[in-house]
């Protein structure tokens, strides 16, 4: 059976906005955040990915390593705005797995629920 | 579940507060300070009062602290000079120091050796506000997490306990308890720690000055 070699974390967070931001503002925001408080060495061991972002509920899931979760939600919390919009990403759950994080919070896969 | 508690929420309006309190309270804080009371909150979240005061001679510091001790559930000093924040330091009635994150007026102005030797034993509390580290620039923010470490050095040497607040201004300003802890790792502060200062920390300085109005009542 493969094993993964690195553990992961998936967080599930909304965008409290009055414009409707696409995955690419939220994905460079997200990064240039995590960069401007833990520099590119912190951005390497964090290793954050954006999974997948529902522009309709403003909902998105983004994956880290699985002990750096502290400071993924540390440099999501200091994102004021976006495009120059006043913003403010909140974390509403987070999980080991995506199966299990989507089945706690009641969310299908967002994507899917984009295109319906 | 944790029974978290944000001692330090400011809004410019009723309204404000009114939606800042139901956000707070979504986001699962179970008790509050705010600085403007509003009505129609649901029973989930309950609401202290907090006052503010900002003084530059201790003699302002005294008048306010007279008048004012007695309505408030929480009251913070936000030392803008050094006369100021000794006098905070020893003043019974105070229950929160701050100092502020201006680097010019923190230039000669800091949790010193000689106010926390004041301050030991007395209950008062140090006050870290979230809003201090989010939305400032880099160099900014540089400035602000030395100088915040420099007092946190003092504090924790003299055992003064450290609080943990949002600050926020406006609901677009509010995190989530969980963020706030998170925050606390630009300051070197262990989770579990931080958790304390979000929770148990605050719980003891409310309980303590409910006791004490309810007495003088």
């Amino acid at each position: 059976m493969p094993v993964r070699l690195v553990k992961r974390r998936y967080l599930l967070f909304k965008v409290t906005s009055e414009v409707t931001p696409d995955e690419k503002m939220i994905w460079g925001q997200l990064r240039d955040s995590v960069c401007t408080i833990y520099g590119a060495k912190g951005l390497s061991l964090v290793d954050p990915n954006l999974i997948e972002y529902n522009e309709k509920t403003k909902m998105g899931i983004i994956r880290c390593t699985h002990d750096t979760e502290r400071f993924l939600r540390a440099s999501l919390a200091t994102i004021v705005d976006i495009s120059g919009s006043p913003a403010a990403l909140r974390v509403q759950r987070s999980s080991g797995t995506i199966k299990s994080l989507r089945r706690k919070s009641g969310q299908e896969n967002l994507r899917k629920n984009t295109s319906s | 579940m944790k029974n978290y508690i944000d001692l330090h929420i400011k809004p410019s309006a009723p309204e404000k507060a009114q939606e800042m309190l139901t956000l707070a309270s979504e986001l699962g804080y179970r008790h509050v300070a705010s600085t403007i009371q509003a009505k129609g909150i649901d029973d989930k979240i309950a609401v202290a009062t907090r006052l503010d005061l900002e003084a530059r001679r201790s003699r302002d510091l005294l008048d306010a602290l007279k008048r004012c001790r007695r309505r408030f559930d929480v009251i913070a000093v936000k030392c803008l000079t050094k006369e100021v924040a000794r006098q905070a330091a020893k003043d019974d009635r105070v229950d929160i120091l701050k100092f502020p994150d201006d680097p010019v007026l923190r230039k000669h102005n800091w949790l010193d050796y000689h106010e926390a030797e004041l301050i030991e034993g007395t209950g008062h509390a140090y006050e870290v506000d979230a809003s201090d580290l989010i939305a400032n620039s880099q160099i900014h923010l540089a400035k602000v997490i030395n100088h915040i470490k420099r007092d946190l050095s003092v504090a924790m040497k003299h055992d003064i306990p450290i609080v943990l607040s949002s600050g926020a201004s406006t609901p677009l300003t509010i995190r989530e308890p969980r963020a706030l802890i998170a925050l606390t790792s630009l300051l070197d502060i262990e989770e579990d720690y931080a958790t304390d200062m979000i929770s148990t920390i605050p719980e003891v300085i409310l309980r303590r000055n409910h006791e004490k109005l309810e007495e003088e009542r």
